[in-house]
């Protein structure tokens, strides 16, 4: 090739590193946190639960709640014969904040289904631009296998087609979600996720608003996996992770001061675990409540404490005796997704025995009663 | 079909070059330049897929949407350039697709390999190594 030639595609070069590093470099910057102000309430306290209608599936688990910008709330979570089975479906239902009814389940990924094998982990976000649903499709084999999808809608009735999100270069395989995302003030959400093709990891992604991830900030390693993010500031967040090994183990936590570019070393929480979710919120006061089951066996309690300054007695929202497994019946009251209203109030909603979600309300005078 | 095409997902600007450079009978590439090609393709997809499986205590993934990632790539296209303007040329075709850009990610990494690539690139630099000692 002549030395004009050669010399324009060094020039072009330098066009296009220019474009490519000046795009990138929007995001770079750390972003800061839209920490959503947290409502006191004069309300005297308030605990109350409710089983959500039934998607008249077998099976049921992974429950996801979203405040609507009217007040109502939105639910999602899949069901079916079992876990990864082709007929899974994600189910949504909507309270209305008027009468507090929810509507009957119905199913919004049950199309023909090509292009997985099933779906699980629904994830509920509303911003500005509306509600974005995150879900995980498994691809081949178990849950390992899967990757993240993200469905839109202007008002949580009418659903888009899915897209799949680019958040490994693997295949993108191996890859979940499971807990809430973190808004940044700039528009972008931070979304947890985690990895489990061959070795378990946790990072948080920041996703643009067309459902591109510009950064993805490794946060822990094997075996913590759903990072649950709580900002606590504009930079700072605490993330709580779950213990995902075969020994009972326990909760543990790391946090940012630069808007989630960085995490802290783990540190344990003590509060102790085997291999189930946790759910965390900020209360009105500045201390943390956290939900999580408190057995080390299995998955028979569920439990809230409260960290002041350091945590609480346990205040068991499920204490079930009986053994967990009894024919078909599975008592497990597990996956607990938690989040605070406008209201003041707090909302978590959780599979109860693999067939029903149940729906618990609490205010912030009821945790400081019940968790002194 | 359906769910293979979902798996595989978009080829890179790499693997692109070196089918195409396959169709056209090895007329895009001179041999030294696919060597390096795939030596490079070996070496990234070892690196950067034993990362992601968690056996490296580094992300190298993330290095991919840094703004000194196109920079990087650029400096050492514009340094092989004299010697290997098609390899530089295909640097450049990833720079610009990436600059739209025209997959859904905007980390560069998914722009220069790909899985399919890596496979390839490690089979043959697998291949060349066993030839190598029993030459």
């Amino acid at each position: 090739m002549s030395r004009p030639r050669i010399l324009l595609i060094q020039v072009l070069l330098v066009g296009a590193a220019a474009v490519g590093a000046l795009r990138a470099h929007r995001w770079a910057a750390p972003a800061s946190f839209a920490v959503p102000s947290v409502a006191r309430t004069n309300e005297p306290p308030l605990l109350a639960s409710e089983l959500l209608p039934s998607s008249g599936t077998n099976f049921v688990h992974a429950a996801t709640l979203a405040e609507l910008p009217n007040g109502d709330l939105l639910a999602a979570w899949y069901g079916g014969t079992d876990e990864i089975d082709p007929d899974v479906n994600i189910f949504v239902s909507r309270q209305d904040r008027r009468t507090g009814r929810w509507s009957a389940p119905r199913a919004i990924e049950n199309g023909p289904r090509t292009h997985v094998k099933s779906v699980g982990n629904p994830v509920l976000v509303v911003d500005r631009d509306g509600v974005r649903l995150f879900y995980v499709g498994v691809i081949l084999g178990g849950w390992s296998g899967s990757t993240i999808f993200v469905k839109r809608s202007p008002d949580g009735e009418h659903w888009s087609t899915p897209r799949r999100i680019a958040t490994s270069p693997l295949l993108n395989l191996g890859m979940l979600v499971r807990s809430p995302a973190a808004a940044y003030n700039d528009g972008t959400i931070g979304l947890p996720i985690y990895h489990e093709l061959r070795r378990k990891w946790s990072a948080l992604a920041r996703v643009d608003g067309q459902g591109r991830v510009v950064d993805e900030v490794r946060m822990a390693d094997n075996p913590f996996i759903q990072p649950w993010v709580v900002p606590t500031s504009a930079r700072d967040a605490i993330a709580f992770f779950r213990w995902s090994a075969r020994a009972p183990g326990f909760v543990n936590s790391a946090t940012t001061a630069d808007g989630g570019v960085r995490w802290s070393p783990l540190a344990s929480t003590g509060l102790e675990h085997r291999d189930s979710a946790v759910a965390a919120a900020r209360l009105d006061d500045g201390s943390l409540i956290a939900i999580f089951n408190n057995s080390p066996g299995d998955r028979r309690k569920l439990a809230i404490v409260r960290k002041g300054g350091r945590w609480s007695k346990p205040f068991q929202i499920e204490n079930d005796p009986r053994p967990a497994f009894d024919g078909p019946t599975r008592r497990e009251y597990s996956y607990p997704f938690l989040i605070a209203t406008r209201d003041g109030r707090y909302h978590v909603v959780y599979t109860w025995q693999r067939t029903k979600i149940k729906h618990v309300v609490f205010n912030a005078p009821w945790v400081r009663a019940a968790l002194p | 079909m359906m769910r293979i095409a979902t798996l595989l997902g978009a080829p890179s600007v790499t693997l692109l070059a070196l089918a195409l450079d396959l169709l056209a009978r090895h007329k895009l590439f001179s041999r030294s330049e696919r060597r390096a090609l795939l030596a490079f393709a070996a070496a990234a997809s070892l690196v950067l897929y034993s990362s992601t499986l968690g056996y490296l205590p580094l992300d190298l993934y993330r290095a991919g949407f840094s703004p000194w990632a196109p920079v990087a790539l650029a400096i050492a296209a514009i340094v092989v350039a004299p010697r290997s303007p098609a390899i530089a040329l295909t640097a450049l075709i990833a720079m610009a697709v990436y600059d739209i850009p025209v997959f859904r990610s905007v980390n560069l990494f998914d722009y220069v390999v790909d899985p399919i690539l890596g496979v390839v690139a490690v089979g043959w630099a697998v291949g060349a190594g066993v030839r190598r000692v029993f030459r």
